[in-house]
């Protein structure tokens, strides 16, 4: 990290986007910048190149819409309301109602969720809304059901409070049976192993200082434009775990880069497509955009032990979690990603296209995330307890 | 070469596959057993081609059971299948794996049938065949 986090030395984002509009920036996707800088050396690689792309896709837990449906006639304040037989959430005015991925179809069960939802919506296609209301003089109606379609909203707003991960644990388990999580199936005894993240193309990781991602970074997400409004829930940076919430308009967005998906036995979520452009303002951010996966270290964590402080069976990288085989004491173990690799590619690239091509201009966040942020466990109080038992 | 051998409610009670077995001294391996008092479904895999898989095949329709030969055991559907992994590394014979463009492959000579992949799969793209 530079002296003063964010100074632009090397060049100003007001530069970058001169160069952007006349057809004069370089724009790698941080797998391009890595072999830049292979070939040609950190040093010279960040005077030569404006902005670094990245890109993930994978499943976000912490991500919903908002959705504004308009009023009936006679209209109705809304007390509960399932879209696709999927409950949202009701705690707003009358007609806002907020589609978190992880909610389950009170008739499908796993197999649909919120993000299932937030796919068909983004895909056009029809949703079955219900609501009940008890009714009061300003809004006297008591049940409503009938069918939207994204068009027929007045907003649709992805507000995904936690996102992109900088790197996460890689997980397996150690007991004799196979488990369910949200990790994927983990096989008996060590069987495989499975990880999450982009590594070198992780948006976080190749602004590991927080040097330029912050609150106003414009942003990829699920293939429109969103915003980072704010560090993301659990944001712990000084370990690698930052997070951003982020935001933008489900309408512009694209269902190939916003998933439904099932992790069987554990639930429903949503696989968010997300880049950022990381702008080389300095030799520092120049650095991390230059990491690599050998770099970026992980633990492998046994998930057969239901505890919140699992037990790390190895440190590992993602160079070795990507090679499909780590190595656990004697035994090599086949290990696979849950993240889709081929689609984080593809949001770098389309990223990188977009700045090529001056649909795309980069901006200075209006304040920078905390780049230090403590991750508190929930502790169960002894007075509380008493509490309740009485 | 994968088999789908449907028995009738009367074959049902008879040890059709042991004498089969026995009789051609053919070691099948059974992937999958749906089998109840009015019929019965087995999926096996048969290391054999050619001459020998036609005289296995007849040697259990002779016995009025109905034979289906089944190139693949499970199909993917590559318009949902995002390349993502998450049925490579529980694939407990390494029959799944990235090809070209991270297309997945699924190798149907290691496949045994068992079902993990398609639970483990995210986006419910890995069906039986």
């Amino acid at each position: 990290m530079s002296d003063v986090r964010g100074s632009e030395t090397l060049r100003k984002y007001e530069e970058i986007n001169d160069r952007i509009r006349r057809g004069e920036a370089t724009v790698l996707t941080a797998d391009e910048f890595i072999e830049a800088v292979d070939s040609s050396g950190l040093q010279k690689a960040a005077k030569e190149v404006d902005v670094v792309t990245t890109g993930t896709f994978g499943a976000m837990c912490s991500s919903g819409a908002f959705l504004n449906f308009g009023h009936s006639d006679p209209p109705i304040k809304m007390l509960h309301c399932w879209l696709n037989d999927v409950p949202a959430y009701r705690g707003l005015a009358a007609v806002d109602a907020y589609i978190g991925a992880t909610a389950m179809s009170e008739t499908k069960g796993f197999e649909y969720g919120g993000g299932h939802v937030i796919e068909d919506l983004v895909s056009g296609r029809e949703i079955k809304v219900r609501a009940d209301a008890y009714g009061t003089d300003c809004y006297p109606r008591r049940y409503i059901e009938t069918t939207i379609t994204l068009e027929d909203l007045n907003q649709a707003i992805l507000l995904n409070p936690r996102n992109a991960y900088e790197h996460y644990n890689a997980a397996t388990n150690g007991t004799s049976r196979t488990i369910f999580t949200y990790m994927g199936t983990l096989l008996p005894n060590h069987g495989n192993v499975t990880f999450s993240g982009s590594g070198q193309l992780s948006p976080l990781y190749k602004d590991s200082g927080f040097e330029t991602i912050g609150i106003g970074t414009k942003i990829f997400l699920g293939g429109g434009v969103g915003y980072v409004i704010g560090e993301g829930t659990q944001h712990c940076p000084q370990k690698q775990f930052g997070t951003i919430m982020v935001r933008g308009d489900l309408k512009q967005m694209s269902a190939h880069y916003l998933r439904g998906a099932t992790f069987h036995r554990y639930g429903t979520t949503l696989y968010v497509g997300l880049g950022i452009p990381v702008p080389i303002i300095n030799e520092g951010v120049a650095r991390t955009a230059a990491l690599r996966d050998s770099d970026i270290l992980t633990d492998i964590l046994d998930y057969g032990v239901p505890s919140r402080n699992r037990p790390a069976v190895k440190r590992t990288s993602y160079e070795e979690l990507k090679s499909g085989k780590v190595r656990i004491g004697d035994s090599e173990i086949n290990s696979s990603s849950l993240s889709s690799f081929k689609i984080a590619e593809e949001v770098a690239e389309d990223l990188r296209d977009r700045i090529l091509e001056k649909r795309f201009l980069l901006n200075r966040p209006a304040e920078l995330l905390p780049n230090e942020r403590e991750f508190k466990p929930l502790i169960e109080k002894a007075s509380a307890k008493i509490a309740v038992r009485s | 070469m994968n088999l789908r051998l449907l028995y009738r409610p009367d074959h049902v009670k008879k040890p059709i596959l042991a004498e089969i077995v026995l009789r051609k001294k053919v070691r099948l391996n059974i992937l999958d057993a749906k089998v109840n008092g009015q019929k019965g479904e087995l999926i096996v895999s048969a290391p054999l081609d050619g001459e020998q898989l036609e005289d296995l095949i007849k040697a259990f329709e002779a016995e009025g059971v109905t034979v289906e030969t089944l190139p693949r055991i499970v199909d993917i559907d590559r318009g949902k299948c995002t390349s993502c992994g998450a049925c490579i590394s529980p694939c407990p014979v390494s029959a799944l794996s990235f090809g070209p463009s991270d297309a997945l492959l699924l190798d149907e000579n290691r496949c045994v049938g068992c079902r993990v992949c398609v639970d483990a799969c995210p986006f419910r793209a890995i069906k039986m065949a």
